[in-house]
């Protein structure tokens, strides 16, 4: 057998074997985030139940670096932009961010019950600009029968009352469910006691619903479009969020329990769509046009940022 | 502007629907996952380096198959009126669940595990395998019509999500499938060709072309059980 012979064919079809390594890599990175200031750091301490880590934060309380971090259990996560302004009650640059478990949660408002633990997040009041991305996970055991993952919600307990958070999404591949916080409260899921009997869409407010659709088997396309789409809904339209006339849901078209929206939608692959709801009639469309920008961050933002534009302005 | 944005930019501004549905194939050809199954095809392609035109035949026919494939998916949806959501679920889960094992039987039998085993049945499978390993031009040609019924999430979508509307509305889209495939079986025709003669330069060069067939054989099985390997992960992690 000829050494030189083996070691030449071994080269090329290791060639061929790297290819698409190297493409799934390239083909997986978010969208960048945009560049913060060169003003002197100090650290902010962040301990998510042992899960400790430091980032850089300038004199005035802008954060220097993107944070993402979850707690070792999963149960929490925080997700704050690059150059997120981060100040507690008296205004000052924050130094530390904590969370514990309420010992005596406050009782739940009268039509839902909590689920999971109430989370402290201390320090109470710390502000944050623009607004922070929060996960809790739950179990879905603790649900009661009738009411699906999609119904539950993340609420705010602070001066004395439950307020349900408007933003908001539920993966319910991971038991999930995501909001945005502008400020330290006291945190916790929650479910409703009776699932809401009109559904989405029926005789509500005008307003635009980003739905994207994808299979329980992840690809790197697949998750490279969600985090376009999450990025540019909390990034430009979070204004919209906030007040309710956008929403944005990820979805398993594989989930049994999302059969009745896979089926108003017609989704069977990765698909986003873009339903504007205009005195009480629902268009929805299917946006396609992402499927040509995968990898090139700014043409998928923008195509994304421009549809959810024109339909935004249709329900003005 | 990436590859996709130029593939965009030629389709809207010329809006001819024939090379739309190539540079469509092309697109699903050369991202990640279809990609796994266009390495194996190519190795597929380009194993036999003694014949010089078995690689260029071999490759015509993977893309023949995938042109079949194709065609006979948009037939029954275009002129049956099959629905396209459940024909999309059904197709990729049989992407994700039997593509994987498949591969590494194909690869197993390639391997000619039957001759290393012991009494017991090996003739059997020895025959198998050698038939497997013989199909050749043939094995080209079902290996295309079986990839290609294998969608991964973003192949489904550029198909069902963007060709098949595309064809719907074009007057003779029914043959926009089949242009599609002929993007899709390019680059392995391409690739497998170019690899194919570039081994049998440098093995006569060597002069060593039979034995270079024996190791190459080996070899694709290896890729084969690779990417068959690659699959049940993907679907195991799901």
């Amino acid at each position: 057998m000829n050494v030189k012979n083996k070691v030449v064919y071994v080269l090329l079809l290791l060639c061929l074997v790297m290819y698409p390594l190297v493409g799934c890599a390239e083909t997986s990175t978010a969208p960048p985030v945009t560049d913060g200031s060169g003003l002197s750091t100090y650290q902010l301490g962040i301990d998510l139940f042992g899960t400790k880590n430091e980032f850089p934060v300038d004199s005035q309380g802008k954060l220097k670096t993107e944070v993402n971090l979850s707690s070792a259990d999963g149960r929490i996560s925080l997700s704050l932009n690059e150059g997120t302004l981060i100040l507690d009650k008296e205004g000052e640059p924050l130094k530390i961010i904590d969370v514990a478990i309420d010992p005596n949660p406050s009782p739940p408002p009268e039509d839902a019950y909590i689920v999971g633990a109430v989370y402290d997040f201390i320090p109470e009041g710390a502000d944050f600009n623009p607004p922070i991305i929060l996960t809790l996970s739950y179990d879905p055991e603790e649900l009661t029968e009738g009411i699906g993952e999609r119904d539950v919600y993340i609420a705010c307990y602070q001066d004395g009352e439950w307020e349900k958070l408007i933003y908001r999404s539920v993966d319910i591949g991971s038991h999930e469910v995501t909001t945005q916080i502008d400020h330290f409260a006291r945190f916790a899921v929650l479910a409703p006691k009776e699932r809401p009997t009109s559904d989405v869409s029926s005789g509500l407010a005008d307003r635009v619903e980003v739905v994207y659709f994808h299979r329980t088997q992840r690809c790197s396309t697949c998750q490279y479009a969600e985090d376009g789409i999450r990025y540019t809904v909390e990034t430009y339209f979070a204004d919209d969020l906030a007040s309710g006339r956008l929403t944005f849901e990820v979805i398993n078209v594989e989930d049994e329990e999302n059969a009745a929206i896979v089926k108003k939608y017609g989704a069977s692959y990765l698909t986003m769509f873009v339903n504007t709801i205009r005195d009480g009639i629902e268009h929805i469309e299917e946006v396609d046009e992402i499927w040509y920008c995968i990898g090139d961050n700014e043409a998928f933002i923008q195509t994304v940022k421009s549809k959810i534009e024109i339909s935004l302005g249709e329900v003005k | 502007m990436g590859l996709g944005g130029i593939i965009q930019g030629l389709s809207s501004s010329l809006n001819i629907p024939v090379l739309s549905a190539l540079l469509l194939g092309l697109l699903t050809a050369i991202s990640p996952c279809p990609m796994a199954t266009n390495i194996a095809a190519i190795a597929y392609v380009s194993r036999r380096v003694t014949e010089r035109r078995y690689a260029v035949i071999t490759g015509t026919l993977y893309t023949l198959g995938r042109m079949l494939s194709y065609s006979i998916i948009g037939i029954l949806i275009i002129v049956a009126g099959l629905e396209i959501p459940g024909a999309a679920s059904f197709l990729q889960d049989f992407g994700e669940r039997i593509l994987g094992p498949l591969l590494i039987v194909v690869g197993l039998l390639m391997l000619n595990i039957g001759r290393l085993s012991f009494g017991l049945g090996s003739g059997k499978l020895a025959s198998i395998g050698g038939k497997v390993a013989d199909w050749g031009m043939i094995g080209g040609f079902l290996l295309g019509a079986l990839f290609a019924l294998a969608f991964c999430p973003y192949s489904a979508v550029l198909f069902f999500g963007v060709l098949i509307p595309l064809a719907l509305k074009s007057s003779g889209g029914v043959a926009l499938p089949a242009v599609f495939a002929i993007g899709t079986g390019l680059p392995v025709l391409v690739f497998g060709t170019l690899i194919s003669v570039g081994v049998a330069k440098v093995s006569t060069w060597l002069n060593a072309m039979t034995r270079a067939e024996r190791i190459i054989r080996i070899i694709v099985s290896i890729i084969f059980i690779g990417v068959g390997i690659y699959y049940v992960v993907l679907w195991v992690q799901a």
